[in-house]
Order: C-alpha cells, then sequence, then structure tokens
C-alpha cells in the first residue's frame, strides 16, 4: 500500500467513524417511563415469599397487591384496605376474619379470590425462607389457622399477637397475594414456582415484571387490571449503576430519573442545582455501639453509661452522614408504634470520667472495638475510638468482613461493636426483642445482657392488646434500657434520594421506606 | 489440558473452603437467628466433612453440574452463559484496541528509534501500564460523557433498545440480525472500556514489537531489501512489519488472561453486565458455588486462548507448518 | 587501559616482589572483564534515557519511603472532621479526604506501603519461584513433570483473579493482600529459574563439579542458584509495577488493604465517591501510582535494553 494510498484509507475510516455516531442520539426518557439508577449487587429474587433484601423487597411489593397496605402520612405509619375491604377480630383477640374486594383482577385477568390469598399465605409457611418467620413468629400463622369460609372470605388464627404487629407484617412483601393458577402452571419438582418467581411476577399489583437481565436492567410495566386504575408511570426502568459516582453524573445529565445511595456530599451539591432535588425520608435501619456485659469494665452499667456520655453524637451525624440522619437513642424508630422522642445522652466528657472513675477504671482499659468492612462503619468506629480516648479508654479497631463478624457475633464472641441494626416491620415489637430481650438470642443476647426484667417487659408489651397499656409499657422499658442496657444508639438512618425535578410526586411514594415504596404514586 | 483444569479445579475449590466465616450467615444477614443459619447450612450439605463435599463438587463438574448460586438459586452454569458473553465481547474488542495500540507504537518505534518520537511513543504506552485501571475510566467517564458527551455514560447498549438474543454478543447478534441501530448504539456503548480495558494491555505489546521489529530490522534480508533498492516505507511495511508479529502473537495469548482479570475492574466502573462483576458480587457475599464456577469458568477461557494461540503461531510461521 | 596496566605493573616491579600485591594483581586481572563490562553497562544505561529517568523516578520514591515522617505536615491516620474535603492550599498540598485527613501526608506515608508491599512479595515469590524453578530444572524427569504442571495449574488464572479469590478467602487485609499477589506471582519465575537452570546443569563445569565430588545440595545452592539468578532479578524489577497496580486493584474491589492504611490504591477507592466535586483525593495517589509503575517500567525496560546482547553491540 503505497503511502497516499494509506493516507486516503485513513481519512475514510475516521470519517467512516464520525458519520456513524452522529447518528446516534443520545435519547431523553420519555414522559411515561421512569428510570431508576441503582445497584443491582444485592438483588437476588423476586419472589415475594423468597426475597427478603431491601430495597429489592420493596420493589417486589408493587408487584402484588397485599390484604392491607402500609402508607406513610404524616411521619406515621397507617394500615389501609387494599385486597381486603374490611376485616375484624374476634373477641378472643385471635381470630380475624378478612373480606375480599369483589371483582378484583390479576395482571393476566384472572379473577383474585379467597383462594388465591389462602395459597398465598401457605405458601410462605411451606416455602419457609427467610421472610416466612415475619409471619409464623410474630404472630404464630400455621398452615391449619388458615382457612377459607367462601370465595371471598378469609380467616386466620394467631398467637393473640396486638392488631399492628398482625397487620403491619401482613402488608409487608411476604403478605403478597399471588395468583395461584399462574403459580401451579409454573410449577417445577414442587417448587411452588419458586424458580420462576424469581424473574417473573403473578400479582396483582400496580406494575407487573417485564423483564429482568440481571446487572443490566430490570423492566416493570403498569398493570391495566390494578384495582385503583392503571398507573400514570407506564414504564419504570431499574438500572444497574454500581458506582455512587455514576450514578451521581446520569443524574446530573437527565439520562436516569432516579438516583439511589449517593453520598452526603453529592446530595448537598445536587440541591444546589435546579435539575434534581432531594427526597428524604426517616430510614428503617440504626446505627448502634454495642458493648458486650460480659467483658471485663462493661460488665458494670456505670461503665457502659460512661461509653453514652463520651460518644459525639451529633459529629456523628453532621461528619458522617452529611446531617442525613436522625439523632434517636431508643430503639424504636422514628414513626413507628410505640415511639415517642426520648434522646436522654448527649457528649458529656466531664461526666463519662466521673462514672468511669466510679467504676474504678480511672486510668481506663483496653478493648477491641470491632466493626465490618463498609466505608460508614469505619468511619463510625474511628470517632467512636476518638471519642473514647478522651475518657481514657484506648480502643483498638478490628475490621472485619461483614459475613466473619457476624459468625463471630452470634458465638457472643465481640466485646465491643459497631454495627447497625435493619427493622423487620414497622412496630416497636420487631426492636424490643432484639434490643431487649436475651431470650430471642438476638442481640441483647449476643452481647451477654442477660436481664430478665427487661425481658419481661418486652414479651409483656409483645401481648398486651390495649393500644395505650402497651405504648406505656414500651416507654418504660425504654427508660429502664437507657440506664442499663448495652448499647449506645449512635443514630436512625435517613434514606435519602436524588429524583429529578420533573418527577412529581416522590415524597408521597419513597416516604418511610423501605417499608412503604409506592410507584403508583409518581408521575411526571 | 484436562489434567491443569482438575488442578485449577481443586485449587479453588480448597481457597473457597479455607473461608473462616460462612457464607450462610452473609446470605442471610446480620438480622438471621442461629437457628436458620444452621438449618441453611444443612440444606446446602455444607455441615458434611469437607473430603465428602469436595467429591460431590468433583463428581458434579463431571456431570456439567456446577451446583446452584447461594444466591440467585439459579444453577451456576446458566448465570456464567448469561454473563460470559458480556465479558467476552468487551475482552475481545479491548485486544483489538490493544493490539492496534500496541502495534502501531511498537513498530513506530523501533523505526525511530532513540529519536523523541520513539520516547513519546513509549511513554504513552507505558502510561496504560502505569494509570489504575479504575481511575482511568473514572475519569474519561467525566470528560468524554459527563462534559463532552462524546460516548454514554456505561451499559452494554441504550435503555430503550432490547436487542435480538443468539449468541449473546450484542455486536455480532445485530449483525447478524441486520440491525444496524442496535450495532451502532451498542458499538458506541463498547468503545470506552474497551479502549480502557484494552489501553492497560497495549503497552506489553508494543514493548514486544519494538524489540522483535529492532531485531527484524537488522537482519541480512532486511538490509538486502534495502540494497536491491526498495524504499523505506515499503521495506518496513512489507517486510519487518509482518515479520516482527510472531512474539506478539505470544503475549497476546498471555495478556488475554490479563485482560479478563482486568476487566473486573473495568465491568465495574462501566456497568457492564459480565463475568467479572458476577465474581466480584460472589466474592463480596461468599457465594462458594459461584466463585468456584465463575474462576473456573474465566480459568477454561484463558487456557483455551493459549491453546488458539499455538495454533494461530504454527499459522503465521511457516517453519512450524511442517 | 592496557597502558594502564603497563603501568601498574612497572611500578610492582620497582618494588620488591610481593606476593601479597601478585595475588592482588591477579585479580585485578582476573576481574579485568567483568569491570570493563560494568563499565560499558554504566554506559549504555547513561546512554538509555528512559532507564535514567526511571532510575531517578526511583531513587526519588525510595528518598521519600524513607523521609516520610520528617517530611509529612500532619499524621496520615488521624481523623480531623473539621477539616474536611478540604480543596488544594498551603495548608493542604494535595487537599483533605472526607474524614479531614492531609491527603499529602498520606501518599507520602503510603510510599512506605508500597515498598513494603513491593519488597515482601518479591521476597516470597522469588523464593517459591527459585526454589521450584532449581528443583524442576536441575532434576528434571517426573519431578520436573509434577511441578511445572503445578505451576500450569497456577497460571492457567488471570492474576487478579486469583488473587482476588485468595483474599477474599483470607480476609482483606494487608498482609493477606501481600500473600494472595506472592501466591499468584512465583510461577514467573518459577518458569524462568527452571529454563536457566537446566541450561546451566549441562555446562561443563557443573559436569566437573560433580566429579569431584560435590552433593546435588551443594552444586544447587553454590554454583546453579547464583548463575540463575540474575534473569530472574531482571524479571523481577519488571514486575515490581504490576504488584503495586495488584494491590491496588484490590484495594479499589473492596478486597485490599483497609483504611486508615494509607495505601495507594487504598486511598483511590476511598475517594472514588468524591471524585467529581472533590477531585483531589483520588487524583494525587493516583498519579503516585502512575509515576512509581511508570519508573519501574522504565527502569525494567532500560535494564532489558542493557542486558540484551543484540543492542549491547
Amino acid at each position: 500500500m503505497s503511502s497516499k494510498k494509506r493516507s486516503a484509507f485513513l481519512r475514510i475510516l475516521l470519517s467512516g467513524i464520525f458519520i456513524m455516531f452522529t447518528g446516534v442520539v443520545m435519547a431523553a426518557i420519555p414522559k411515561n417511563v421512569l428510570v431508576i439508577g441503582q445497584s443491582h449487587s444485592n438483588m437476588k429474587t423476586m419472589d415475594p415469599h423468597v426475597c427478603y433484601e431491601s430495597p429489592t423487597g420493596s420493589f417486589v411489593m408493587n408487584l402484588y397487591t397485599q390484604l392491607v397496605h402500609i402508607s406513610y402520612e404524616n411521619d406515621k405509619f397507617v394500615i389501609e384496605p387494599d385486597t381486603a375491604t374490611s376485616w375484624n377480630v374476634a373477641a378472643d383477640g385471635k381470630t380475624w376474619t378478612f373480606n375480599i374486594r369483589k371483582g378484583m383482577r390479576f395482571a393476566n385477568g384472572d379473577p383474585l379470590t379467597a383462594e388465591d390469598v389462602v395459597y398465598s399465605l401457605k405458601r410462605v409457611i411451606k416455602l419457609k425462607k427467610s421472610p416466612s418467620w415475619l409471619l409464623t413468629d410474630t404472630f404464630g400463622l400455621s398452615e391449619e389457622g388458615i382457612k377459607m369460609i367462601d370465595s371471598y372470605t378469609v380467616q386466620i388464627v394467631t398467637n393473640g399477637a396486638p392488631e399492628n404487629v398482625v397487620l403491619s407484617n401482613l402488608a409487608n412483601q411476604v403478605g403478597s397475594i399471588v395468583n395461584k393458577k399462574l403459580v401451579e402452571a409454573n410449577d417445577k419438582d414442587g417448587d411452588m414456582g419458586m424458580d420462576w418467581l424469581v424473574d417473573h411476577s403473578a400479582g396483582a399489583g400496580a406494575y407487573v415484571l417485564k423483564a429482568w437481565n440481571r446487572n443490566q436492567a430490570m423492566i416493570y410495566t403498569a398493570n391495566k387490571n390494578y384495582w385503583k386504575g392503571p398507573a400514570r408511570l407506564e414504564t419504570i426502568i431499574f438500572k444497574d449503576v454500581p458506582e455512587a459516582a455514576e450514578r451521581y453524573l446520569l443524574l446530573k445529565k437527565g439520562d436516569i430519573d432516579v438516583a439511589f445511595k449517593l453520598t452526603p456530599e453529592q446530595l448537598a451539591e445536587i440541591s444546589k442545582g435546579n435539575m434534581a432535588r432531594v427526597v428524604k425520608t426517616p430510614g428503617q435501619s440504626n446505627e448502634y455501639v454495642g458493648m458486650s456485659a460480659n467483658f471485663g469494665p462493661f460488665k458494670n452499667p456505670k461503665v457502659r453509661q460512661a461509653v453514652k456520655y463520651a460518644i459525639d453524637y451529633n459529629a456523628m451525624i453532621d461528619k458522617v452522614r452529611g446531617g442525613y440522619a436522625i439523632n434517636n437513642q431508643q430503639f424504636i424508630a422514628a414513626g413507628y408504634f410505640g415511639y415517642k422522642e426520648n434522646n436522654p445522652y448527649s457528649q458529656d466528657l466531664a461526666k463519662a470520667r466521673q462514672l468511669l472513675k466510679e467504676a474504678g477504671y480511672a486510668d481506663g482499659f483496653d478493648v477491641e472495638l470491632t466493626t465490618s468492612v463498609t466505608e460508614r462503619r469505619r468511619a463510625e468506629a474511628v470517632i467512636v475510638q476518638q471519642n473514647l480516648a478522651q475518657i481514657g479508654i484506648r480502643a483498638k479497631i478490628n475490621i472485619m468482613q461483614t459475613a466473619q463478624m457476624y459468625a463471630k457475633f452470634r458465638k457472643q464472641g465481640i466485646d465491643l461493636i459497631v454495627a447497625g441494626w435493619g427493622n423487620d416491620y414497622p412496630d416497636a415489637d420487631a426492636l424490643a426483642n432484639p434490643f431487649a430481650n436475651h431470650r430471642v438470642k438476638q442481640l441483647a443476647w449476643r452481647l451477654n445482657w442477660l436481664d430478665d426484667k427487661a425481658a419481661d417487659m418486652a414479651e409483656a408489651a409483645a401481648q398486651e392488646k390495649d393500644s395505650a397499656r402497651r405504648a406505656k409499657i414500651y416507654q418504660d422499658l425504654t427508660n429502664y434500657w437507657h440506664e442499663n442496657g448495652p448499647f449506645a444508639m449512635l443514630y436512625q438512618m435517613v434514606e435519602t434520594w436524588g429524583v429529578n425535578n420533573k418527577v412529581k410526586g416522590a415524597d408521597d411514594a419513597f416516604g418511610g421506606a423501605y417499608v412503604h415504596f409506592d410507584f403508583y404514586k409518581l408521575y411526571k | 489440558m484436562v489434567i491443569v483444569m482438575t488442578g485449577v479445579a481443586t485449587i479453588v475449590f480448597f481457597i473457597t473452603r479455607i473461608i473462616p466465616a460462612d457464607p450462610v450467615g452473609a446470605i442471610l444477614g446480620g438480622n438471621a437467628p442461629i437457628e436458620l443459619v444452621d438449618k441453611m447450612r444443612a440444606e446446602l450439605g455444607l455441615d458434611k466433612p469437607i473430603h465428602e463435599q469436595f467429591i460431590d463438587y468433583v463428581v458434579g463438574i463431571f456431570h456439567g453440574d456446577f451446583g446452584h448460586s447461594l444466591v440467585t438459586k439459579k444453577p451456576i452454569l446458566e448465570d456464567i452463559f448469561t454473563f460470559l458473553p458480556a465479558t467476552m465481547e468487551l475482552a475481545i474488542v479491548a485486544m483489538f484496541f490493544a493490539i492496534i495500540i500496541g502495534i502501531i507504537s511498537g513498530a513506530f518505534s523501533a523505526v525511530k528509534r532513540n529519536s523523541i518520537v520513539d520516547h513519546a511513543t513509549r511513554v504513552f504506552s507505558i502510561m496504560g501500564v502505569a494509570l489504575p485501571v479504575f481511575w482511568l475510566g473514572l475519569i474519561l467517564l467525566f470528560f468524554l460523557y459527563f462534559k463532552a458527551d462524546l460516548f454514554p455514560g456505561g451499559g452494554r447498549h441504550s435503555l430503550f433498545i432490547f436487542p435480538e438474543k443468539i449468541t449473546g454478543l450484542v455486536l455480532l447478534d445485530a449483525i447478524i440480525c441486520r440491525d444496524w441501530d442496535t450495532f451502532k448504539d451498542a458499538l458506541h456503548h463498547i468503545i470506552l472500556p474497551a479502549f480502557v480495558l484494552g489501553y492497560a494491555h497495549a503497552a506489553l505489546i508494543s514493548r514486544i514489537k519494538r524489540a522483535s521489529m529492532l531485531d527484524v530490522l537488522q537482519q541480512d534480508y532486511i538490509r538486502t531489501a534495502r540494497a536491491k533498492g526498495l524504499g523505506k516505507r515499503v521495506v518496513i511495511f512489507r517486510h519487518a512489519l509482518r515479520n516482527s508479529l510472531i512474539p506478539v502473537v505470544t503475549v497476546i495469548g498471555v495478556s488475554f488472561g490479563d485482560l479478563l482479570g482486568g476487566a473486573v475492574l473495568t465491568e465495574t466502573i462501566f456497568s457492564w453486565p459480565g463475568l467479572g462483576r458476577y465474581l466480584v458480587n460472589a466474592l463480596l457475599v461468599l457465594d462458594y458455588p459461584a466463585i468456584t464456577g465463575g474462576t473456573l469458568f474465566i480459568a477454561f477461557v484463558y487456557s483455551l486462548a493459549n491453546l488458539l494461540v499455538d495454533i494461530s503461531y504454527a499459522v503465521l510461521d511457516p517453519r512450524m507448518q511442517n | 587501559m592496557n597502558k594502564a596496566s603497563n603501568q601498574r605493573k612497572d611500578t610492582t616491579a620497582v618494588t620488591e616482589n610481593n606476593k601479597g600485591m601478585d595475588r592482588f594483581r591477579l585479580l585485578i586481572n582476573q576481574s579485568k572483564p567483568v569491570l570493563e563490562d560494568l563499565k560499558h553497562t554504566l554506559y549504555l544505561w547513561r546512554r538509555t534515557h528512559l532507564a535514567m529517568v526511571g532510575t531517578v523516578m526511583i531513587i526519588f520514591f525510595i528518598l521519600i519511603a524513607l523521609l516520610a515522617p520528617v517530611i509529612a505536615p500532619y499524621d496520615p491516620i488521624a481523623q480531623n472532621l473539621d477539616q474536611r474535603l478540604m480543596p488544594p492550599s498551603m495548608d493542604h498540598f494535595f487537599g483533605t479526604d472526607q474524614y479531614g485527613r492531609d491527603i499529602f501526608s498520606r501518599v507520602l506515608h503510603g510510599s512506605r506501603i508500597e515498598i513494603g508491599i513491593i519488597l515482601i512479595v518479591s521476597v516470597i515469590s522469588l523464593s517459591i519461584g527459585v526454589f521450584v524453578g532449581i528443583i524442576s530444572g536441575f532434576f528434571g524427569g517426573l519431578v520436573d513433570e509434577i511441578l511445572m504442571r503445578i505451576t500450569d495449574m497456577f497460571m492457567a488464572f488471570p492474576r487478579l483473579v486469583l488473587a482476588m479469590a485468595f483474599v477474599a478467602a483470607l480476609g482483606p487485609t494487608l498482609t493477606n493482600v501481600i500473600v494472595a499477589i506472592a501466591l499468584t506471582d512465583w510461577t514467573v519465575y518459577a518458569r524462568l529459574a527452571r529454563a536457566e537452570s537446566a541450561k546451566v546443569k549441562s555446562l561443563p563445569y557443573i559436569e566437573a563439579i560433580r566429579a569431584v565430588g560435590a552433593g546435588r545440595i551443594r552444586i544447587m545452592v553454590l554454583h546453579i542458584l547464583p548463575m540463575s539468578i540474575s534473569p530472574v532479578i531482571v524479571k523481577l524489577t519488571l514486575r515490581m509495577g504490576t504488584i503495586i497496580l495488584t494491590a491496588a486493584g484490590l484495594g479499589f474491589l473492596g478486597l485490599g488493604a483497609q483504611p486508615p492504611i494509607p495505601e495507594w490504591g487504598a486511598i483511590v477507592a476511598d475517594g472514588r465517591d468524591y471524585f467529581i466535586d472533590q477531585w483531589w483525593i483520588s487524583t494525587f495517589p493516583g498519579i503516585a501510582i502512575a509515576i512509581i509503575v511508570l519508573g519501574f517500567n522504565f527502569l525494567g525496560d532500560g535494564i532489558r535494553d542493557i542486558m540484551d546482547p543484540k543492542i549491547r553491540r
């Protein structure tokens, strides 16, 4: 090839490439489509009776209807009718009757009847997967306890758990009603359609799962048969974007409408612009410092109190979360039944030192502070370490892989831990047990806090049917726990999203996430 | 190769079983009570003695059964075939970039040896090795996507395109279906990640190319050709360039493995739905069967690539044909 | 040159006949080719600009590592949450990160971590590699076959993938990162050492030593090892950059050294969420990685050129 021919060839090649890409238009997102950018790494299955991850579970919720719906209004969770139009409890406090909405249809047109409801609840118990305990353990649902009275009436028998515990768990995605006919048709070796439901939907919810290309995108389309009428957004695309920096760029560029999990700095930057805004709501998890009541100095409640006085809660919230957290020092989350603001601790180093001195540790002591690899945990651990150093406690940080840390923790093997707890259902009971009742072998037990008084109170509250009396027990328990418990609660998380300004209704739709999460309320 | 692959399987198995933590705990999360953990462990056969687990595993592989993912519950083989094409496509296009950049810069700096051009070219190609892949990826995304709007921001194709699936290689499928819009779109998406991945491997090729080219340029027949009165360009293009390709081919085989390794990082930056990201996710949640299956497959593809290189070696070098 | 040695001869002739001096002269004469070669090497080194630039970069790097505690203006680990995310200024040359740590100090201290990683990985992988390689090359036959199959098995993995699996298994700590990289890197040296020792083994002087009655171990350690080590060392220099990059890549995936350890890759990874508005966090350590890898590559390239007999001519 001569040099002349060569350069001509090159020129043609280059102009060819140029022409090619002028044809590629970066399409703007259509008005009836919502594109969400989040990381798919935690997405496993879309089967409502198997899925137990956040936020996947709340995505699943939108594919199905539940007996009752949980909504978030005026900073409080409320129960609304959904598949059931009304319900009542018999005098024994155990037998519940639900009246099923007439004329309801699944997305594929099949009618929804009591038979589907019974099948769905039994399916949860038969499969016995991770979320099944929300029905079987919290209010004692069993296969024998689920009965069809007629095509539009279902009866269930519980162990007498309080109303809010029963209803808020039925409103969870695990209480989703699946289409019996459709699921049975896709049964494989008696798995009750578990394999098929991983990436299909069989519900009557606002949306239908159209496709899911793993690590790429999941697509929802509006259900024309939804009982409230079809959703305004026809299509929702969940695009997999693993890196926060990239989600941020995509949002600022208008290539996605909603960005999950941005850093506080990115959120601050977004609220400065006029393209997108920040939507936030109290989250369903908290961060805590746990002290093993079996470890020398921590045996003394005064030392535990000293630690609670040593921690700089405001610094934790401002510096680690950029203000996106709530100072909530009790185990009950904001918005839950039984919640009443109660924050007795703030950093008071003199008092903390005094308490240590009284306990006989004027010179402090050495302790290993364990936490997991997450960046945020590391930051918290470092602040805790510095705070403890100020009162003479020398903490050595030990960072472990999350799984390894929990394996050790489950064997009561950690002296001082910085970790978090994700709430299972929106009732004080979901938190009083792990945090105060050692008999359930949860956090309190893992930290060797074997306090029977606290355990008794937690159990009494769980059996109390009168709401006012129940709330009172939780307040007493909280005060007792503040004084004696092995936990210093760092903060309650605030969930945040970067949302394009074209998207309307996001505050309502995402409020109370991820207990309540309603794409139906969104529009453009 | 069978022996090597069996060994590889053994290595992978024992690496994943020395993990001191329990994967079940990782999957169920920190909230799960201990009874549930024990139950699931028994279900998965993780409570058996390790030699029994190993026998189960090897027998399974010989039946084409790599087990089920602890996370997606799907057969590992199915998962791998979902994600492998994306990685292959990326790796092949990246290799293409690496070869182009490598050969051009290598040949160039050999011809202009020890000149400023030589140094500049070498620095450029070595920069590819020196810049951390993930860092370069983020910078390019920021400038070429966010600022200049020249390339899309990650992913394999646009959201509103639904490519026909035949081989799983989007570019190839688009050609087969004569769907030129999809082809353009997919090509547009692959350029940036493939460049980032390929650039990192261009330096090695460039270096080898330069050395072998220098070697060839000193050979007698080149001198003869020049003496015959052939122009410098002709000699370089017709003789030197081609004859110095052989060592380059060997290196391409070796690079391909590193490329597959590098894909792990590139895929994370560019939201590329490939095997690398599948593997990273599996590693982070300790999904044993997925780790063993994924690693085994990458090793398999790598060995296969080396085999292909051996074959193409024979094609390129006439002496080896007899 | 001849002139110089002649002169020396003359001077020794003038002085009295001294046995010690004789031996010295012998030594000088014997080592003359080596010295000549060294001189030539030095000359070539000065001619090879890239090698020189590389050497300067590496020396600079080592100096920084040595002096880090003296130069660094701040503690690389202590957080100062009031100074979060400060852009580069006279107080903080490279700015600060999300925990208010001075990036400049972290990068300086990081150089010590990097050197540590390089040294330990090199020592471990070199020992395993050379040990396996020499035994394999020296004994040949079945031993060779078995050892090389094992090497093949390790080589069948892309290195980063194997290192990832190791770190995930052992847990993400700096020590485990070092172990993992070493365990994946030794194969390169094993192959080289094997080839060299197989070559040296059949040389006549080894036969001679054997005839004299030297044991196998003695031959391997005292004769084959020194003869086959130099190409391995060259390869090692070339791979040092790769070692840093692998460590950084692991750090990026959350499988590397864990903060607050100021390992460069970990700093880059740590700052990646802040990459767009607080670019300085990951940019400076990124540049530091690039410079050092570049340095090792230049040096390695240069050494290769110098050692290459064709270019030497």
